[in-house]
């Protein structure tokens, strides 16, 4: 659906300063219905590469292609995309509805069709009380809800988010990724960077991982853990009354268990040792 | 069009409920209030000199205006990431900034017609008699206004806001002083002066040519040729300036 060929972007903050590399040679791919998540570190590289997706800033070398079913222009492919930038500060003297009034008629959404948007997506983000507030009145967290209805209010094929949950407390968190696997069981596709592991890991099924501007990493988490993983077992038993707990590799794995069986031990828990998302970056870092 | 008209809407709610427009409102106000008070202690013309403050104030505001909030008027989008929302959405750049150019603009007419309204309040008020010049003079006022708003946009896209005030207000102060720096026997004699000049003249607004306040105080007639080609003139003037503020904008990295 949206295809990043060999993007490379320098900058130069000063006239004087050597040129900094934001990307280097950037390529992978996201599919349609895919719920990608986007992970690096801060200064990564991956607003900068957002922004190159949304034709804001133009890389230096490389080209990002968009599927035909999302349009044969750059405005049909614009009306097929949902963004939401990092931090988004929205015009403080509008009010919430206004706003949202604003890039609705930009979609090209007829004016009772968008006022009921308006009022479904305010009470479903629970900012339905303030919506005829100004937004300067807004908190940072409902700033966000608000940028994040004005993303998808036109029902857009794919939604692009730089770092949505940033800015929310634990019970917006956990809203906000609910709406996100929701949208994505319904069909969007979904691409959204954070550098928060857990949260991609969560509810993804691939990620990008990209570090100083350069690809680590692009395919599903769950290959990415199984590669990542130790052919280690944890047994846990209990003998004499007592809880005991043994790590074994995979060869000895049938040997122990039937030597335990004989010991008439009772066995409560057998689990693979598995790292998580976090432990793996971690590791590719290092 | 449907989407320059609806960026120029909400750029006009937008900039009318900002705390800069009724400061310079309120300021408008009070020095028209000061042009009645200058008027009672002109002792023989207090109709020129309610006219020639009322006039003054309005086109000051109106450059004042022009120049602050053209100076940040998308450069403040960029920084505050405003417009990454807007651009994101089915809209070209061009009709972004053809419909914040004009939201802006309703926004300086509107001051215009307000503060010509109540200058010609006092001047009447005073013992003047009403001229169509005056309503001249307001048009060319605005005009001048919207120039030196292109002109504060273009400074803004290309460097810092500061710098864009500063390098609007040289472009004012050129723009009014090109033809009487012609006029100079310096400027005559001396071939290199005088090219940088006529080279002037090309470049840069002849803003002298907006400014009909003589007129209206002294003279009292003016030829419609005048008006015609002074109109002319800042249309084309206007027309290429918003060509490259256009280029610019299209060709600008949002970073």
């Amino acid at each position: 659906m949206i295809q990043f060929n060999e993007i490379s972007k320098t900058f130069k903050y000063n006239f004087w300063d050597k040129k900094f590399k934001a990307l280097d040679n950037v390529s992978f791919s996201i599919n349609e219905g895919e719920l990608v998540g986007f992970l690096g570190a801060n200064g990564a590289g991956k607003t900068t590469l957002m922004k190159i997706l949304m034709d804001f800033s133009r890389p230096d070398s490389g080209e990002v292609k968009f599927s035909k079913a999302m349009g044969d222009t750059p405005l049909e492919v614009r009306a097929s995309i949902g963004y939401l930038p990092e931090k988004a500060y929205l015009y403080q003297h509008l009010t919430g509805r206004e706003f949202l009034e604003y890039t609705g008629r930009l979609c090209g959404i007829q004016k009772n069709e968008l006022q009921a948007l308006i009022v479904s997506w305010a009470e479903r983000m629970q900012i339905a009380h303030a919506i005829d507030r100004r937004i300067h009145g807004y908190s940072k967290g409902m700033q966000q809800r608000l940028g994040f209805i004005s993303s998808l209010i036109h029902q857009p094929k794919v939604l692009i988010l730089d770092e949505p949950l940033s800015g929310l407390d634990p019970i917006g968190r956990k809203d906000f990724k609910n709406i996100l696997k929701e949208l994505n069981n319904q069909g969007i596709t979904i691409f959204f960077s954070s550098h928060i592991v857990s949260d991609v890991e969560e509810i993804c099924q691939k990620v990008v991982f990209i570090e100083k501007g350069r690809l680590i990493y692009e395919g599903g988490i769950d290959e990415l853990v199984l590669k990542n993983s130790d052919d280690r077992y944890k047994i846990r038993y209990v003998e004499n009354e007592k809880i005991e707990t043994l790590f074994i590799h995979e060869k000895d794995k049938f040997e122990t268990l039937s030597n335990l069986i004989q010991r008439k031990v009772n066995i409560f828990e057998i689990e693979k040792e598995k790292p998580n998302l976090e432990e793996i970056i971690y590791k590719i870092k290092k | 069009m449907k989407n320059i008209l609806t960026v120029a809407h909400y750029t006009f709610i937008e900039v009318y409920r900002s705390k800069i427009m009724m400061s310079i409102l309120f300021l408008g106000l009070g020095l028209i209030l000061v042009t009645y008070i200058a008027s009672e202690f002109a002792y023989g013309a207090p109709a020129k000199i309610a006219l020639d403050f009322g006039l003054g104030i309005m086109t000051l505001s109106n450059l004042g205006m022009a120049i602050f909030i053209g100076s940040t008027l998308i450069s403040k989008e960029v920084e505050q990431r405003t417009l990454y929302m807007i651009l994101s959405k089915p809209i070209s750049r061009i009709s972004f900034l053809i419909g914040k150019i004009t939201g802006f603009s309703s926004v300086l007419l509107i001051n215009t017609i307000v503060l010509t309204m109540l200058s010609v309040g006092v001047f009447l008020l005073v013992g003047g008699t009403f001229q169509t010049l005056i309503l001249w003079a307001s048009l060319f006022s605005f005009i001048e206004s919207f120039l030196v708003l292109l002109v504060a946009i273009l400074f803004s896209l290309i460097t810092s806001t500061a710098m864009s005030v500063i390098y609007s207000l040289v472009i004012i102060v050129v723009g009014h002083s090109l033809n009487e720096t012609s006029r100079l026997v310096f400027a005559k004699m001396n071939p290199f002066f005088d090219t940088v000049v006529k080279i002037g003249h090309v470049l840069l607004p002849n803003l002298y040519k907006l400014n009909l306040k003589d007129f209206v105080l002294y003279q009292q007639v003016i030829s419609i040729d005048y008006l015609a080609n002074a109109l002319v003139y800042f249309l084309i003037y206007a027309a290429a300036l918003l060509i490259f503020v256009i280029q610019l904008f299209k060709n600008k990295n949002l970073d």
